[in-house]
C-alpha cells in the first residue's frame, strides 16, 4: 500500500540458550533463515519468541536446566545465565510504538530499540527468575502491555491451514472481519430481510408436508412433552453471527470452499490473510461516516478530501493509487490523529514452502519479499532462497562452540554487483546457500569436469555436500564477499591465462594463447594478477605483502582459497596428460566422435596434441564449424577422464576445499 | 460515564467560556481568574480527552505546579472515572523533567548531563553557594540564593521574545555555581529543568516520542512556572503536533523573585494558532469582593462577574489598632473571630493573611493563649513524595476504600527501583506481602501519629533505603522534622487520621502567609499589616514592575474571601535606628486608602 515499512529486528543477541553458545547477529527487514536440518533454526525463532510471543505464557518463558546451552556443565548449580537480546528498527514512523516503548531506545541515530530477557539466579533467594526489560533499564520492565504493540506471530511448520480456515474463532478471515466496525442496526435490516425471504421457503407444500411428517412421528415416541415440538428453519439470522455464515470461495466460474480446495492454494490462501491482517494498518482503508467528521475537524484535515472518496452509503473509502508523497502525508496525519490503535507484529513462517509447487513458492514469495510486514522464515527451499533479497539471509551452522550464525544483513556491493549476483542466484535458484562447501569456477567446462575430478581423486563433491558454481566470469568479488559473509567454505578455481611481452608496431603488448617457451623474456599469468588485485582489495592480503615471485604468490593464494591454472583449463588439461598415452588417447577419439571435420583435421589434433601445440587444438575444439564446443568436450570428457588429465592445481582446490569440510564436520 | 463526570458536565455547559475550553481541539490558553472553576474544566477536559480523542496506548502530560495540587489533582480525576493508564502523567514539572525526559533519553546524548542523576541536598547546596559569593568576593548581602536561581532559569535561551533585565552579579555566581556543582557530579531541580528544555528543543527524536506518547499537554497554574517550561511548551507547541492546553492567570503571578512573571503567559495568550479563552465568572465571591479585588489590582478590563447567589452582602471591615502587630493579632483573636463566630461561621471558613513566617509564628502564640484552634497551610517539614505516600497509608490503614493498596505498593516499589533494589518477579510479591503486614500491623499505633511514623520509618527501613539517595537527598532530614512535629511540635496530639487528612483545616482557623494563600477561600479573610511602607514593602512602592506584583499579591489575597474581608493596620511602630528604639507614626497601606475610598463612594457596608 504504502512505501513506509514495519518495524524489523535488527539485532539478535543470544547467550547460553540451547544450541546458542554466544551469537550476535545483524539482520534486515526480511530474514530467511536456513540451515540443516537439527541445525537449531526453531530455536532461533523461540528466542525471539520467548520476548515477543503474545501465545508464550509465563511459564513458558520460565526457562529449565535443558535450555541452557548444551556445552554447559551444570549450568544452573554454577550460576549460568541466559541472556536474550533483540533490537528494533524502522519503527520510528509510527506514535502507537514510539508511545509504549520509547523507554527501550538504545539509539536515535538509526532509532534503535533494545529488548533483553535474562534468566539468572536472584540475588536474594539464589532461585532463578527471568526478567524482560527495555533498554538499558532494567528497572523498566517489558510486560504483555508492551507485548501488545509489538509481537510476533509464528505459523509452524506442521499446520493443519484446513482447520484453521475451518475454525470459526481463529480463521484470518473472521479476525479480518472483526477488524471492522459493523453498524449493528445495517446487520439487524439485513438479518431480518434475509429471514423474510427465506421463510417463504416453509411455505412450500412439500415442506409443510415433511415437517408434519416429522412432528407426528416424533410426537409418536416422545409423547406430548414441551420439547416435542419440531420446527424447519432456515438459515441463522442473529445479526451477530450472520457473518460467521461468510464463507470464502475459489475460482472464477466454478466456485468451491476452500475446504473442496487443493492443500497448496489453501496454504496460499491462509499466507496472504494472515499478512492483511498485519498490515500497518493506521491508514485506514474504509472511513466511517462519523470517523471522517470527527478527522475533519483536525485543522490540517483538508487530506481527506484529497485521498478519500464516499460511498454510496456515506462512508468513505481509500481512493487506489494514490502518490507516495501523498500517502506519507495521509500516515503522518492518521498517525496523530490515530484511530488505530494497533501495533505491529512481526511475523515467523516455519517452512512456508510446505505444500506448494516449486512455482508458486517463488511466485508468492517475491510477493512476500516485498511487503511491509517483516517476515522471518525458516526453510530449506532454493525456491524461496532464490527470490530471497541478498541481504536477508540468515545461516545457521554447527560448529564445536554451538550453532554459529552468519547473516548477509550487512551485505556491502555496488548495485552492479549486487544486481549480478541476485540474479545468478535466481537463475541457479540459490543452490550457493545450500552447499557446505562452494567451488566457484568460471565457465561451463568447469562446472562438468570439476565433480568428475573430485570423484576420480575419491573425493566426490556430493558426499560433503559441496557444490560447483559456475559464475560464467571471473569476477569473483561479489559471490567472494557474500560467501565470506554467510560463512560458507569455498575455493576459487580460475585460469591462468599465460601471457607475454612482445612488441606490436613498436607499442609493447601481451600476448595469450601461447605456450611458455623459453623465448618469452618478459612474461605473467593474468589470473594471478587478477587474484592478487581481488584479495588486495577485499583485504585478505595486503598490498605489501604481496611476494614478486610468481611460485611464491601461488602459494599464497592457495592458502586464501585461490588456485590458478597455468592457461585455459582445457590447455592444462592436455598438458596434464602430456605423458600419458592414454589420456592423450582418450581426448583424441572425444575430439573425434563429436568433430564434423573429415580425418584430415582429425590427424592434425592427433599430431598437434602430441606435439604440444594445446593452443591449436583448442581452437579445433572451439570453432563453430567443427561443431564441438569447449561444454559439449567437457561434457564428454567427464564422462571419460581419468586421473591423468587432473590438472595439479584442481586437485589441490578439491583437497583444500575437502579439507575445510572435514574440519568444520568433525564438530558435526 | 461516571455520574459526576455528568453532573458537573451539565454544569459547565451553562458557562459558554468553560465550555468553550472544554470543547477546544487545538491549543489553547485559558485564562482563568479567581474561582473560575479552572479546576474543574481542566480535570473535566482530561476526562473527555482520554475518553474520546485520545487512543490508547498515547495518553497525556498534565503538569502543576506542586505536589499538593497534583494530589487533589489526581483525587479528582478518579471521582470523575478516571482509570489509571499507560502513558499519562500527571505531576510536576520536576517529575515531569526527570521521568519523561532525563531518564529515558539523556543517555543518547552527549549534553555534559551527569548520570545517574544525583541531586544536591538543600544543606550541600545552601553551602556551596555561600563558598561560591565568598570565593568571587561579593557581599553576602547583595545576593541571595533565590537571585542566583532565579537569574538561571532566565539564561534558558529560545523563541520566547520576553526579556528580563539580567542581574549581574547573580550571572557571575550562577555560572561559577553550575561549574563546581557539575564538578561534584550533582545536578539541583533547576538543573534538572534546564536539561529537560535543552533536549526537547535540540533532539528532534526526543520530540517524537513525547509527541507519540502526549499528543495533549496540559499545564495548570503556568503564570507560575517561569522561563524553562515556557521555552519547553513553546518549543512543543512550534515544533511537534502536540496540543497545549494552558491554564492560569497573570494576576495571580505573584512568584516574581523566582522568575516566574505574568508575560510568560500572555504570551501563549496572544500566539497565533492558539485559541484564547477568558473565564470570566467567579463561582466563588460576591460582586463586592471581585469589585474590591479589582481596584487593588490596578488593571484595565478585568471585567469579571460574580456566578454565585448571597443570602447576605458583602462585608468590609477597616480596623486601625494602635501599636505594632501585636495588637492586630490580639484583635483578631479576641474580637474578629468571637464575632465570627456569633454569626455563625465556622472556624474553617476564617483565614489570616500575614506577610511572613515570622508573624505566622507571633500570631500563632496569641491564638494558643486565646484557645482558637488553628491550621498552618505551611508545615515545619516539606510535603515531599514520600510523606504525601506517608499520608496515603495512614488514609488506607484507617479505611482503605478511599485509597488502593496497589497503587501504594506501586510507589513503594518505584522507591526501591529508584534505590538500587532489583526487584524480580518473587522479590516482588515478597515485598508486597511486607508492606501490607507493616501496614496492618500499623493499625496498632493509630491514636498516635508519633509513633505510628516510628513504627513505619523503623520497620520499612525507610532511614537505610534513603540515606544517601540520589534523588531524594533531603529526605531523611525531611522525615526527622516530621518526626520531630509528631513529637512534640504541632502534631503531637494527631492521631494518623489527622494526618491522613492533612491538607484541610478541621474546626481550626487557617494561618497563612499572602503567598501560600493562593488557591485557598474562606467566607472570612482578614488581612493584616495594612500600613503604608510594610505592604506594599517600601523599596518596591518605586518600582512598578514590583509595585505591580505587589498589587497582585493584594489582588489574590482580596480574592480568597467569599464574602467578608477584614483589614488591620496599626498606627504606631517602634523600630530600632541608629539613634536607638525609636517610634513611628504609620499611615495607612494603598490598597487600603484605595479600597476605602472607592467603598465610601458606593456606599457600601464599610466599618
Amino acid at each position: 500500500m504504502t512505501k513506509i515499512k514495519s518495524p524489523y529486528i535488527s539485532r539478535v543477541k543470544i547467550k547460553n540458550f540451547r544450541n546458542f553458545k554466544d551469537i550476535d547477529v545483524n539482520l534486515s527487514h526480511k530474514q530467511v533463515i536456513i540451515g540443516e536440518n537439527n541445525v537449531g533454526k526453531t530455536n532461533f525463532l523461540k528466542a525471539i519468541q520467548i520476548i515477543l510471543d503474545p501465545k508464550f505464557s509465563d511459564e513458558d518463558r520460565f526457562l529449565n536446566e535443558s535450555d541452557f546451552y548444551d556445552g554447559l556443565v551444570e549450568p544452573m548449580k554454577n550460576g549460568e545465565i541466559i541472556e536474550i537480546i533483540i533490537e528494533i528498527r524502522g519503527y520510528e514512523h509510527n506514535k502507537t510504538v514510539l508511545s509504549m516503548l520509547s523507554d527501550a531506545t538504545i539509539s536515535e541515530n538509526p532509532p534503535t530499540l533494545r529488548l533483553t530477557y535474562k534468566f539468572f539466579p536472584s540475588q536474594d533467594t539464589n532461585e532463578y527468575t527471568y526478567t524482560i526489560f527495555q533498554g538499558d533499564r532494567p528497572e523498566v520492565q517489558f510486560t504483555h502491555f508492551h507485548r501488545k504493540f509489538l509481537n510476533i506471530k509464528v505459523i509452524n511448520a506442521i499446520r493443519d491451514v484446513e482447520s484453521e480456515m475451518r475454525n470459526s474463532r481463529k480463521s484470518p478471515i473472521k479476525n479480518l472481519l472483526r477488524d471492522y466496525e459493523f453498524d449493528k442496526d445495517e446487520l439487524e435490516d439485513i438479518g431480518a430481510k434475509l429471514k423474510e425471504q427465506s421463510n417463504e421457503i416453509l411455505s412450500i407444500d412439500e415442506l409443510i408436508d415433511l415437517e408434519k411428517k416429522i412432528n407426528n412421528r416424533f410426537i409418536n415416541t416422545m409423547g406430548n412433552q414441551s420439547f416435542s415440538k419440531i420446527s424447519l428453519e432456515t438459515i441463522d439470522v442473529d445479526p451477530n453471527r450472520i457473518l460467521n455464515t461468510l464463507k470464502l470461495m475459489i475460482g472464477e466460474e466454478k466456485q468451491r470452499p476452500t475446504s473442496d480446495t487443493s492443500l497448496g492454494i489453501n496454504n496460499i490462501l491462509y499466507i496472504s490473510l494472515i499478512l492483511i491482517s498485519l498490515e500497518d494498518k493506521t491508514i485506514p482503508t474504509l472511513l466511517k461516516k462519523e470517523n471522517y467528521i470527527e478527522l475533519s475537524e483536525e485543522s490540517d484535515s483538508e487530506i481527506l478530501e484529497e485521498c478519500y472518496v464516499k460511498s454510496s452509503k456515506g462512508n468513505y473509502f481509500l481512493k487506489d493509487n494514490l502518490d507516495d508523497g501523498l500517502m506519507l502525508k495521509l500516515y503522518s496525519f492518521m498517525d496523530n490523529y490515530s484511530l488505530s490503535k494497533e501495533g505491529f507484529t512481526i511475523l515467523a513462517i516455519e517452512e512456508p514452502e510446505a505444500h506448494l509447487h516449486p512455482s508458486f513458492q517463488r511466485i508468492i514469495y517475491k510477493d512476500v519479499m516485498k511487503n511491509n510486514t517483516s517476515v522471518l522464515m525458516t526453510t530449506h527451499s532454493p525456491y524461496i532462497t532464490s527470490v530471497a533479497p541478498l541481504n536477508s539471509i540468515v545461516h545457521l551452522r554447527t560448529t564445536q562452540e554451538g550453532t554459529i550464525i552468519n547473516t548477509t544483513a550487512d551485505l556491502n556491493l555496488s548495485d552492479k554487483e549486487k544486481q549480478d549476483l541476485e540474479r545468478y542466484i535466481d537463475v541457479k535458484r540459490g543452490e550457493i546457500y545450500f552447499g557446505k562447501g562452494v567451488i566457484l569456477v568460471e565457465g561451463i567446462a568447469e562446472e562438468y569436469l570439476i565433480p568428475a575430478f573430485a570423484e576420480i581423486l575419491g573425493k566426490p563433491l556430493d558426499l560433503k555436500g559441496i557444490i560447483c558454481c559456475n559464475i560464467n566470469s571471473t569476477n569473483f568479488d561479489p559471490y567472494v564477499k557474500f560467501l565470506d559473509m554467510l560463512g560458507i567454505p569455498y575455493v576459487c578455481i580460475t585460469d591462468g591465462d599465460y601471457y607475454a611481452w612482445v612488441k606490436e608496431k613498436e607499442e609493447p603488448k601481451r600476448k595469450y594463447h601461447i605456450v611458455v617457451d623459453d623465448s618469452h623474456i618478459s612474461n605473467g599469468y593474468l589470473g594471478l594478477e587478477r587474484i592478487g588485485d581481488l584479495l588486495v582489495k577485499l583485504q585478505k592480503i595486503n598490498n605489501s605483502s604481496l611476494p614478486k615471485d610468481l611460485d611464491e604468490q601461488e602459494e599464497l593464494f592457495a592458502k586464501n582459497g585461490f588456485f590458478i591454472g597455468y592457461y585455459t583449463m582445457e590447455v592444462d588439461i592436455m598438458d596434464a596428460c602430456s605423458e600419458s598415452n592414454q589420456g592423450k588417447d582418450i581426448i583424441c577419439n572425444i575430439f573425434n566422435e563429436l568433430t564434423t571435420g573429415g580425418e584430415r583435421q582429425k590427424e592434425n589434433f592427433k599430431r598437434e596434441l602430441n606435439s604440444g601445440d594445446y593452443w591449436s587444438c583448442l581452437r579445433k575444439i572451439e570453432n563453430c564449424e567443427n561443431e564441438v564446443g569447449k561444454g559439449r568436450f567437457a561434457q564428454r570428457l567427464s564422462l571419460m577422464c581419468i586421473k591423468d588429465h587432473i590438472p595439479k592445481y584442481i586437485e589441490n582446490a578439491i583437497d583444500y576445499i575437502y579439507s575445510k569440510i572435514e574440519e568444520v564436520g568433525k564438530y558435526e | 460515564m461516571n455520574s459526576t463526570y455528568l453532573e458537573k458536565l451539565e454544569q459547565i455547559k451553562k458557562d459558554k467560556d468553560q465550555f468553550a475550553a472544554f470543547n477546544s481541539n487545538c491549543s489553547t490558553v485559558v485564562k482563568a481568574g479567581p474561582g473560575s472553576g479552572k479546576t474543574t474544566v481542566l480535570t473535566l477536559k482530561i476526562m473527555k480527552l482520554l475518553n474520546d480523542k485520545i487512543k490508547y496506548p498515547r495518553g497525556l502530560a498534565c503538569l502543576t505546579y506542586n505536589r499538593e495540587a497534583v494530589k487533589e489533582f489526581t483525587n479528582r480525576l478518579y471521582e470523575l472515572g478516571y482509570v489509571k493508564r499507560n502513558n499519562v502523567f500527571l505531576g510536576t514539572v520536576h517529575a515531569f523533567c526527570i521521568a519523561e525526559v532525563i531518564s529515558p533519553f539523556a543517555h543518547l546524548y552527549d549534553y555534559d548531563i551527569p548520570l545517574p542523576l544525583k541531586i544536591v541536598s538543600e544543606k550541600e547546596k545552601n553551602k556551596l553557594f555561600k563558598d561560591t559569593v565568598i570565593q568571587l568576593n561579593y557581599d553576602p548581602n547583595q545576593i541571595k540564593i533565590i537571585d542566583m536561581d532565579k537569574e538561571r532559569t532566565l539564561g534558558i535561551e529560545g523563541i520566547s521574545c520576553v526579556s528580563v533585565e539580567p542581574y549581574d552579579i547573580g550571572l557571575k555566581v550562577a555560572k561559577e555555581y553550575e561549574n563546581r556543582l557539575h564538578a561534584m557530579g550533582m545536578v539541583d531541580f533547576i538543573d534538572i529543568v534546564k536539561y529537560a528544555t535543552l533536549l526537547i528543543q535540540k533532539e528532534e527524536y526526543v520530540r517524537k516520542c513525547l509527541e507519540a506518547k502526549f499528543p495533549w499537554i496540559l499545564i495548570d497554574e503556568y503564570q507560575d512556572l517561569g522561563k524553562p517550561l515556557h521555552e519547553m511548551v513553546l518549543s512543543l507547541f512550534h515544533k511537534t503536533n502536540i496540543k497545549i492546553f494552558a491554564v492560569g492567570d497573570p494576576d495571580q503571578s505573584i512568584y516574581g523573585f523566582n522568575g516566574a512573571i505574568p508575560d510568560y503567559l500572555n504570551e501563549l495568550y496572544s500566539s497565533p494558532n492558539i485559541e484564547a479563552i477568558e473565564l470570566k465568572t467567579n463561582y466563588r465571591s460576591h460582586q463586592d469582593i471581585i469589585n474590591a479585588s479589582i481596584i487593588g489590582l490596578n488593571q484595565q478590563n478585568r471585567n469579571y462577574v460574580s456566578g454565585k447567589r448571597f443570602d447576605k452582602d458583602a462585608e468590609f471591615h477597616f480596623i486601625t489598632c494602635e501599636e505594632e502587630m501585636d495588637d492586630q493579632y490580639k484583635e483578631v483573636a479576641y474580637s474578629i473571630i468571637p464575632s465570627c463566630q456569633q454569626k455563625g461561621i465556622p472556624l474553617e471558613e476564617i483565614c489570616v493573611l500575614v506577610h511572613s513566617e515570622k508573624q505566622i509564628q507571633s500570631m500563632r502564640k496569641i491564638l494558643d493563649e486565646a484557645n482558637i484552634p488553628y491550621y498552618i497551610s505551611k508545615l515545619e517539614f516539606k510535603r515531599s513524595d514520600i510523606v504525601i505516600w506517608l499520608e496515603q497509608c495512614a488514609l488506607w490503614v484507617i479505611s482503605n476504600s478511599n485509597v488502593s493498596f496497589s497503587s501504594l505498593f506501586d510507589y513503594w516499589n518505584n522507591l526501591l527501583q529508584k534505590h538500587n533494589q532489583t526487584i524480580t518477579a518473587e522479590r516482588n510479591i515478597l515485598e508486597r506481602k511486607r508492606l501490607y503486614s507493616i501496614l496492618k500491623e500499623s493499625i496498632k499505633h493509630f491514636k498516635s501519629l508519633y509513633k505510628w511514623l516510628e513504627f513505619l520509618i523503623k520497620n520499612l527501613k525507610l532511614h537505610s533505603i534513603l540515606y544517601d539517595s540520589d534523588i531524594y537527598p533531603d529526605e531523611v532530614d525531611n522525615l526527622n522534622a516530621l518526626i520531630k512535629v509528631a513529637k512534640d511540635g504541632s502534631f503531637r496530639d494527631f492521631d494518623i487520621t489527622r494526618f491522613a487528612n492533612l491538607g484541610k483545616p478541621i474546626n481550626q482557623i487557617t494561618l497563612s502567609t499572602r503567598h501560600s494563600s493562593k488557591g485557598l477561600e474562606f467566607e472570612v479573610v482578614i488581612l493584616l499589616g495594612m500600613e503604608q511602607g510594610n505592604f506594599p514593602y517600601y523599596k518596591n512602592e518605586n518600582d512598578p514592575e514590583k509595585l505591580a506584583e505587589e498589587r497582585r499579591v493584594f489582588f489574590v489575597s482580596i480574592s480568597r474571601a467569599k464574602r467578608v474581608c477584614y483589614l488591620l493596620r496599626s498606627k504606631k511602630y517602634t523600630r530600632k535606628t541608629r539613634f536607638g528604639y525609636k517610634t513611628f507614626n504609620y499611615k495607612p497601606s494603598m490598597f487600603w486608602e484605595e479600597l476605602y475610598e472607592s467603598k465610601k463612594n458606593l456606599g457600601t457596608t464599610v466599618n
